[in-house]
């Protein structure tokens, strides 16, 4: 692997984590404010990979907020906005309502990928089929390498020299 | 068992959804239920290998087969390090940024932040050129200062990312391109300034 490959991501009000995925570890990129503090789960340390779903509850908060902000507006506008204008706001109202049902009904995967001492989360919104796109990646990056060193380890058969 | 102090203490494995610590012994992969909170999740276990080193003792190998590594006097030496030239044991042997190096000459290296792959803390020039141009943008015609901080911390995320040895560089290269049209743009709006006031 040349360079490193983003995997996912993981934003909070306070920071973004991305995930990266390297020759020899999963690096994440701890971003606060112009700050990247980077750690790293090295594949021969990984020794639980999971993935759940998840309810994510910020981006429907704020959907739904927003459609209830445009609903109201509409409310407010009804009998005024005729044509062009009118049409417009009903579209959107219609997108973000049908985003927080979509939201609500399908919801997110997260992954974790957790090390002997540090741990990896990425959050899919809406993307369950890169979830375990990733999810199996994971999986076989670390399987990989540590199959490799099991095999490096294991004791030669008798009369085979080195 | 106590939940963690915080998720960024992490300690071993824990459930996914209330970040409890999780008996290794029992987790398996496959479909899997937290003992603490009930949560599912799916799981795949790593029983990752321990570490091996063999490393050979001086008795074994004979007075005159080995030198003895200066930090173990017992351990054959198997190399020298690159950077002070040290007998080193397989125990004492680091080998990171193409560079074999002893654990003391590691902890100055890293320390001085010369070796990228235990570097650890950076800044996000990428981020700050992209909104120094935005700032720029906002302050229009007054926006050779921002832009021109802007081409700096592109070229710095360019810099970074050569040593670091990551690959796209897009945004960086974006944002010095955007500066320099940002800055000319500028530049260009007080020269046309000055030469229409001195023509009056």
């Amino acid at each position: 692997m040349k360079g490193r490959e983003k995997l996912g991501r993981r934003v909070a009000f306070s920071h973004r984590r991305y995930v990266y995925a390297t020759r020899d570890c999963f690096e994440i990129d701890e971003i606060e404010g112009y700050d990247v503090t980077r750690k790293r789960v090295f594949y021969d340390d990984v020794v639980l990979v999971t993935r759940h779903r998840m309810v994510p509850w910020a981006p429907i908060v704020l959907s739904g907020l927003l459609s209830l902000v445009g609903g109201l507006t509409a409310f407010g506008l009804r009998g005024e906005a005729h044509g062009v204008a009118g049409f417009t706001v009903f579209v959107l109202i219609l997108a973000l309502v049908t985003l927080t049902v979509l939201l609500v009904a399908v919801g997110g995967d997260a992954i974790t990928i957790q090390g002997k001492r540090t741990q990896a989360r990425m959050d899919f919104v809406l993307r369950r089929g890169r979830a375990i796109e990733v999810y199996r990646r994971a999986c076989r990056l670390a399987r990989e390498r540590q199959q490799r060193i099991a095999r490096q380890a294991a004791p030669r058969p008798s009369g085979v020299r080195a | 068992m106590s939940p963690r102090a915080s998720r960024s203490d992490f300690g071993g494995p824990c459930c996914p959804r209330c970040w409890r610590d999780l008996d290794p012994e029992r987790v398996l992969s496959g479909a899997q239920s937290c003992p603490h909170c009930g949560g599912v999740f799916e799981a795949t276990r790593f029983d990752p290998p321990p570490p091996r080193v063999d490393v050979r003792a001086v008795e074994e190998a004979g007075p005159d087969g080995a030198a003895s590594c200066a930090a173990h006097r017992g351990n054959v030496a198997v190399g020298n390090c690159t950077r002070c030239g040290v007998f080193m044991c397989d125990l004492c042997r680091i080998e990171t940024d193409a560079k074999v190096l002893c654990p003391a000459c590691f902890d100055r290296l890293s320390a001085e932040g010369a070796l990228p792959s235990a570097r650890t803390t950076f800044r996000d020039f990428g981020r700050m050129g992209a909104t120094l141009l935005l700032v720029g943008l906002v302050f229009s015609v007054l926006a050779a200062p921002f832009t021109l901080g802007a081409v700096y911390a592109g070229v710095k995320e360019l810099r970074q990312r050569k040593t670091l040895g990551e690959g796209s560089a897009v945004r960086a290269w974006i944002v010095i391109v955007l500066g320099v049209l940002g800055t000319l743009g500028s530049v260009a709006f007080w020269v046309m300034v000055a030469v229409a006031g001195g023509a009056k």
